[in-house]
C-alpha cells in the first residue's frame, strides 16, 4: 500500500469520526457519543456557566446574611422542596477554597483555658474519612502541642483498622491472636453485628464481649506525627469484667487509673466475661482527641443507641468538644432536594442526640468533603452535594453548633479533581490520600487555634485586666 | 489556541489514548506521504524520511517531557560519537565503558538519586537531601529560579531510551552492528516516538538496518496494523483504565478500607490490569510504527498462559527480557560462569538469573518493593526449576512437608501473622492440588498421553503461576507512581496492609455480595482473562480475517472501537460499597 493511500483512510476515519460526533452527540442516553467540542477540547459554550443561570430563589432556611456569605456562586441553588425528580447536573468550575467564617465554640474554648488544670477532651466522631486516626491525629497534636496532653484517647479493645499513631493486638497466653477470635457488636455497619436485646454500645458505637482471659498491648508508634506519652489509663467495661494493668499490676477497679509513670506502651491483661467498650490512654490534663470512626455511617445512627453510656462518659471526661464528620456515605443516595430534607431533619435528632448528652460541650459538624461522581458522561460533584452542604450549615447552626464546611474550604464543586490530581484525594475521587487528610487535619487545627486566639484577643481588648485567659494557658 | 499546540504543557502529554496524539499522527503522516512521494534518489527520500521523523519524534517527546529533551538531545550525540570511535580505537572496550557509564550515569541521577540517598541517610542515621544540579545551573547558578533544585524530576520514557542507547554500544562492540554514519539517523533511531516512552526496547541491531530500508507495506500488514491500534486502544481503555479506576487504585490506595478477598481480587485484577495497559500501550506503538513501515518487537506473548515463571518471564516483556538476557545475564556470566569464575552450569545460571531479575525489578522503579518484586520473579523461578528437576515421589513428600509445616507454624502463632496465614492457605492448596496428581500418576494417568489430564495439569500449572505472578505484584503496584522521596515507605506501608487484610480480614460471606456490586469489574475481569487464554491459532485467524476485510469496513470498525472505547471513558463510576466492618 502506498502511503497516500493510508494517509486517505486515516483522514477518512476522521471524517466519518467527526460526521458521528456532529450528528449523533446528545442525541442517544445508551450510546453515548462526544461532542465535537468536546474532542478537541474547546471551551464550552458560556451560558452553561454564565452567572445568569443561578436562579434567585436561594435557600435560605435560617440566617441570610451568614448563608449569602457561604453560598456558592457557581452553583445553582434550588428551593429544599422543590419536588422529587433527580437534580439536573451541576456545571463544574473549580473556584478557590472560600473562607471559613470564625467557629463559635465557647464551652470548647472556655475549657481550653483550663487545660493546664484539668483535662479536655474532643471527641471526633466521623465516618470512613478520618479513619486510621489519620485526620485527628494532626488535631491531636497541634492542640496537645499548645496545651498540653498526652495519649491518644479513647480506642476500641478490637481494633481492626490500625491506625498510623498506635500498634494494638490482641494476645492470649503471650501469643498474639487475630481480631476475629474476639466477638465484636456495631451500631454501624451490617445489621448482622447488632446487638440482639440492647443498645447500649457505648462512647465508641462499637464494644467487645469476653467470656475467656485475653490481652490488649498498645504501643504508641514514634512515626508520622509522634504522639505524647500518657499517664492515665481509662478503661470502659461492665463490672463483670476484670482488667489488670502490666506490668504494675495494678488492677482496676475504677475507670480511670493514674499509672506510675508517662508510658508509651502498655499490656492491659482482661479477664471475667462481660462487654468492653474502650480503653482510653490519656493524661490527666490537657487535651484529649478520641478518633471513632464509623465505617459507612451516615451519621444518622445515634438515635438508635442508647443515650445514657454516651452523658456518662462525656461527663467522666470533661467533654468539650463533639465533632461530627458525616454526609458522604449519604451523599449517593440523596438525589432529590426531598432526599436532602429528610437527611437533614435525621440529623437534625442525632444532634440534639448528642447535644443533650453533652450539655457542657461545644457542636462541630464537618459537612461532607466534594465528591465526584460520572454525570452524563463527566466526572463532576455529587449534583446534590452543595445543596446538601448548605443545608446542613444552616441545620446546624440552628441547633446551636458551628459547621465547618470542608467542602467550601477544599475549594466547592469539583475541586476534589484537583486534590486527585494533587495526590491529596484517592482515585475514587471520595477518600482522601494520608497527604489530603493530614492537610485536612492542619487546616481544622490552624482553625480552631486562630478563632481561639481571636477570641482570646477580644477579650483582652474588652477586659481592664487583660491577663485573664492567658495567665492559665499552658506553655 | 495554535500557540499552546507547540508548547510544553506536563497537564497535556501526547499520550495514544487521547484525539490530539492521533491529529498529531495524521499531521505527521501527511508530511511522511509527502517525502516518501517526492521525486530525487532512493536515499535521498530515505534520509529525508529519518530526518523528518526525527524532528516529529523530538516535538512528540518536547511535548511529553519539556526541556528533558535536552537529555535525549545529549546522549543521541553522546552515543553516536563514541559509537564512531569504538571500531577505530585499538580499545573498543574503553569506549563502551564510557558509553555505560555515561548512560547509567544519567539514569541513576534522574532515576535513583531518591533510592540511594534514602539508603545513605539509613545507613550512617544523616538526613541528607536530593539536589538538582541541572536545576541549579539552569537557575544560573541559584537556588531559585524556574527550576526547583530540591527535587529531581524523572523524565518520561528515560529508562527506555537508555537501554537502547546501551543496545546499539554493545552490539557495535560485539560486531553485530556497523556505527551509524549520520547523527540524524541514529537520533531517529534513539527517539523514533511510537516506542519513545514505554517500549518496546528495540535492540539497535533490530532496528538500525530498518533506517536504510524502503517503505514497503502490504494491504493485509496495513490490516494488521489497524487491528494492533483498535487491540490497544480497547485493551488500555476497557481492561486497564476502566478496572483501575473503578477497582483496582482504590484499593491499593487504602487497602484497609477493604476485606481480605477485595484485596486479593484487586491483586488478581491488577495483574490484568497492567497487562492490558503495558501490552496496549505496545500494541499501539506496533501498530502506528507498521503504518510508517517499521517493525518494532513483539513485546508480548499472552503471558498468563505461562505454566511456570521462566516461561511467563519469555513470554512477558519480551523486549526487556531479551536485553536482560542478552547485556546483564550473559556478560554476568550466563551459565557458565559466576562472578568471572567457572561454576557449575545450575549454580551459575540460578544466581545470575537471580541477579538478573534483581536488577530487572530496580529498572522498573526506585523503590525496596521493586528490588523485592524482582527478587519473588527470581526465587519463582529458581524453585521452580529445581522442583522439576526433582523426582514425582519426591516432589509429593516436600509438598506433604510443607504443608504440614504450614499447619504447624499457624497453630504456633495463632494466626496472628498474615503472611503465615496466606502461606498457609495457598500452600494446602497446592497440596491438594499436588496430591490428585500424585494418586493420578501412580494410577498410570500420564499427562502427555492423556489429552484430558494434560489439559487439567496444564491449567493447574497456568493458574498457579498466574496467582504467584499477581502476589509479586503486591509490591510492583505499591511501589508504583509514587513521589519518589516517599517511594520506600509509602510502598511497604502499602505492601503491609494488603497482607494484612489478605491474611486476617479474609470473610468468605463477602464474596458473593461483592460479585454482585462490583459485577463490571468481575465481568471485564473475566472477559478479559477469558480472551487472554483464547488460543493462539483462533486470535491469529480473527487478525487475518479482519485484515482482509475492505478498507471501507476497516475505517467503521475503527469508528467502532472508538465509541466502544469512549462508552467505558463516560461510565458510571462504580458506587464506593464497604463490604467488611
Amino acid at each position: 500500500m502506498k502511503p497516500s493511500r493510508i494517509l486517505l483512510c486515516i483522514l477518512s476515519t476522521f471524517i466519518v469520526l467527526a460526521a458521528v460526533c456532529a450528528l449523533g452527540a446528545g442525541k442517544s442516553e445508551t450510546v453515548r457519543v462526544p461532542s465535537l467540542a468536546s474532542v478537541l477540547g474547546l471551551p464550552l459554550e458560556s451560558s452553561e456557566f454564565s452567572e445568569s443561570s443561578e436562579s434567585s430563589e436561594v435557600f435560605v432556611p435560617s440566617d441570610t446574611s451568614e448563608l449569602s456569605e457561604l453560598s456558592e456562586p457557581s452553583v445553582p441553588a434550588q428551593p429544599v422542596h422543590a419536588d422529587t425528580t433527580p437534580a439536573k447536573p451541576v456545571p463544574v468550575v473549580l473556584p478557590k477554597a472560600l473562607p471559613q467564617t470564625k467557629l463559635s465554640l465557647p464551652l470548647f474554648y472556655a475549657a481550653l483555658d483550663k487545660a493546664g488544670k484539668q483535662s479536655v477532651r474532643i471527641v471526633h466522631f466521623g465516618d470512613s474519612q478520618i479513619e486510621e486516626d489519620r485526620i485527628s491525629m494532626i488535631l491531636r497534636r497541634r492542640l496537645q502541642d499548645r496545651f498540653g496532653g498526652g495519649g491518644i484517647g479513647l480506642v476500641p479493645m478490637v481494633q481492626t483498622i490500625p491506625t498510623y499513631t498506635a500498634k494494638q493486638t490482641l494476645e492470649q497466653n503471650g501469643h498474639e491472636i487475630p481480631y476475629t477470635a474476639i466477638r465484636r457488636y456495631l451500631a454501624y455497619g451490617p445489621s448482622a453485628m447488632r446487638m440482639k436485646d440492647d443498645n447500649r454500645y457505648g462512647p465508641m458505637a462499637q464494644l467487645a464481649y469476653i467470656d475467656q482471659p485475653v490481652d490488649v498491648r498498645v504501643e504508641l508508634l514514634r512515626d508520622r506525627v509522634p504522639t505524647y506519652d500518657y499517664d492515665h489509663v481509662r478503661v470502659l467495661c461492665t463490672d463483670s469484667v476484670t482488667v489488670i494493668v502490666d506490668p504494675d499490676s495494678v488492677p482496676v477497679q475504677q475507670p480511670l487509673i493514674a499509672l506510675a509513670e508517662p508510658r508509651r506502651n502498655i499490656l492491659l491483661h482482661f479477664g471475667g466475661k462481660g462487654y468492653v467498650y474502650g480503653i482510653s490512654l490519656e493524661t490527666a490534663t490537657g487535651v484529649q482527641v478520641d478518633n471513632i470512626p464509623m465505617r459507612g455511617a451516615a451519621g444518622t445512627n445515634f438515635t438508635a443507641m442508647a443515650r445514657q453510656p454516651f452523658a456518662d462518659y462525656f461527663r467522666q471526661t470533661n467533654t468539650a468538644l463533639i465533632i461530627m464528620q458525616f454526609g458522604g456515605n449519604a451523599m449517593p443516595a440523596i438525589r432529590t432536594h426531598a432526599a436532602v430534607e429528610k437527611y437533614i431533619q435525621s440529623m437534625r435528632q442525632q444532634i440534639q442526640f448528642i447535644m443533650s448528652a453533652a450539655p457542657d460541650a461545644s457542636l462541630l459538624f464537618i459537612g461532607p468533603s466534594d465528591m465526584i461522581t460520572t454525570v452524563e458522561g463527566e466526572l463532576q460533584t455529587y449534583p446534590m452535594l452543595p445543596h446538601l452542604d448548605r443545608a446542613l450549615a444552616a441545620m446546624v447552626e440552628e441547633e446551636g453548633g458551628a459547621y465547618y464546611s470542608l467542602f467550601r474550604l477544599m475549594g466547592g464543586a469539583g475541586s476534589m479533581i484537583s486534590w486527585r490530581d494533587k495526590g491529596l484525594a484517592g482515585e475514587d475521587m471520595i477518600h482522601f490520600t494520608r497527604a489530603g487528610a493530614k492537610k485536612v487535619g492542619e487546616m481544622l487545627a490552624k482553625q480552631l487555634l486562630e478563632d481561639y486566639d481571636s477570641l482570646v484577643e477580644s477579650q483582652k481588648s474588652k477586659e481592664e485586666s487583660p491577663d485573664t485567659i492567658t495567665d492559665q494557658m499552658p506553655q | 489556541m495554535s500557540f499552546d499546540l507547540f508548547k510544553y504543557d506536563p497537564a497535556h502529554p501526547l499520550l495514544f489514548t487521547q484525539f490530539y496524539f492521533w491529529a498529531f499522527f495524521a499531521i505527521v503522516y501527511a508530511g511522511f506521504t509527502l517525502i516518501m512521494q517526492r521525486a530525487g534518489s532512493k536515499r535521498g527520500r530515505l534520509h529525508a524520511r529519518n530526518i523528518y521523523l526525527m524532528a516529529a519524534s523530538w516535538f512528540f517527546y518536547y511535548k511529553t517531557s519539556g526541556i528533558f529533551l535536552l537529555i535525549l538531545a545529549f546522549i543521541t550525540v553522546s552515543d553516536f560519537l563514541i559509537g564512531r570511535q569504538m571500531p577505530r580505537s585499538k580499545r573498543p572496550k574503553l569506549w563502551l565503558i564510557l558509553s555505560v557509564c555515561i548512560d547509567l550515569s544519567l539514569l541513576f541521577y534522574f532515576k535513583y538519586a531518591y533510592f540511594f540517598t534514602n539508603i545513605f541517610n539509613d545507613l550512617f542515621g544523616t538526613s541528607v537531601e536530593v539536589f538538582d544540579i541541572f536545576a541549579y545551573i539552569g537557575n544560573g547558578f541559584s537556588h531559585d529560579g524556574r527550576f526547583l533544585v530540591d527535587r529531581i524530576i524523572l523524565p518520561v520514557g528515560i529508562s527506555f531510551y537508555i537501554f537502547q542507547v546501551i543496545s546499539y554500544a554493545a552490539d557495535i562492540y560485539r560486531g553485530k552492528i556497523k556505527p551509524v554514519t549520520n547523527l540524524l539517523d541514529f537520533g531517529f533511531y534513539v527517539s523514533f516516538f511510537p516506542q519513545l516512552v514505554a517500549g518496546p526496547i528495540v535492540r539497535a541491531s533490530e532496528f538500525v538496518p530498518q533506517l536504510y530500508k524502503p517503505f514497503f507495506l502490504t494491504r493485509r500488514q496495513f490490516g494488521i496494523a489497524v487491528f494492533w491500534i483498535c487491540n490497544g486502544l480497547l485493551k488500555k481503555i476497557i481492561l486497564s483504565d476502566y478496572l483501575a479506576v473503578n477497582f483496582i487504585d482504590r484499593v491499593f490506595q487504602s487497602p484497609m478500607l477493604f476485606s481480605g478477598f477485595e484485596n486479593f481480587f484487586a491483586l488478581l485484577t491488577y495483574s490484568m490490569q497492567v497487562y492490558a495497559d503495558f501490552s496496549g500501550y505496545t500494541d499501539i506503538a506496533i501498530g502506528v510504527a507498521l503504518l510508517m513501515g517499521f517493525y518494532l518487537p513483539k513485546n508480548f506473548d499472552s503471558p498468563y498462559k505461562s505454566r511456570n515463571p521462566q516461561e511467563f518471564w519469555r513470554r512477558w516483556h519480551q523486549s526487556l527480557s531479551r536485553w536482560l538476557k542478552g547485556y546483564v545475564y550473559i556478560p554476568l556470566g550466563g551459565n557458565r560462569t559466576l562472578f568471572g569464575r567457572p561454576a557449575s552450569k545450575l549454580l551459575a545460571s540460578n544466581c545470575n538469573s537471580f541477579l538478573t531479575m534483581l536488577i530487572g525489578g530496580l529498572w522498573h522503579g526506585a523503590s525496596w518493593n521493586f528490588v523485592i518484586w524482582g527478587a519473588l520473579n527470581g526465587v519463582g523461578m529458581i524453585v521452580n526449576k529445581c522442583w522439576r528437576a526433582i523426582s514425582e515421589h519426591l516432589r509429593y513428600v516436600l509438598m506433604l512437608l510443607l504443608a504440614v509445616g504450614m499447619v504447624v507454624a499457624r497453630q504456633l502463632t495463632h494466626g496472628a501473622y498474615p503472611l503465615i496465614n496466606m502461606i498457609e492457605v495457598w500452600v494446602l492448596i497446592l497440596w491438594a492440588g499436588t496430591s490428585v496428581w500424585y494418586v493420578g500418576w501412580l494410577w498410570g494417568f500420564r499427562t502427555d498421553t492423556n489429552r484430558f489430564i494434560g489439559w487439567v495439569d496444564n491449567a493447574w500449572d497456568v493458574l498457579q503461576t498466574f496467582v504467584y505472578i499477581s502476589f509479586t505484584r503486591l509490591f510492583f503496584r505499591s511501589a508504583s507512581n509514587l513521589d519518589p522521596a516517599t517511594a520506600n515507605h509509602e510502598a511497604w506501608a502499602t505492601a503491609r496492609q494488603m497482607v494484612h487484610q489478605i491474611g486476617c480480614a479474609w470473610d468468605n460471606s463477602i464474596i458473593w455480595p461483592f460479585m454482585q456490586e462490583y459485577r463490571y469489574v468481575v465481568l471485564l475481569f473475566v472477559t478479559g482473562m477469558i480472551i487472554h487464554w483464547l488460543p493462539d491459532r483462533f486470535k491469529r485467524r480473527y487478525r487475518l480475517w479482519f485484515a482482509a476485510l475492505p478498507l471501507p469496513l476497516i475505517i467503521l470498525a475503527v469508528v467502532a472501537a472508538v465509541l466502544l472505547a469512549y462508552q467505558f471513558i463516560t461510565a458510571d463510576m462504580q458506587p464506593f460499597i464497604y463490604f467488611q466492618f
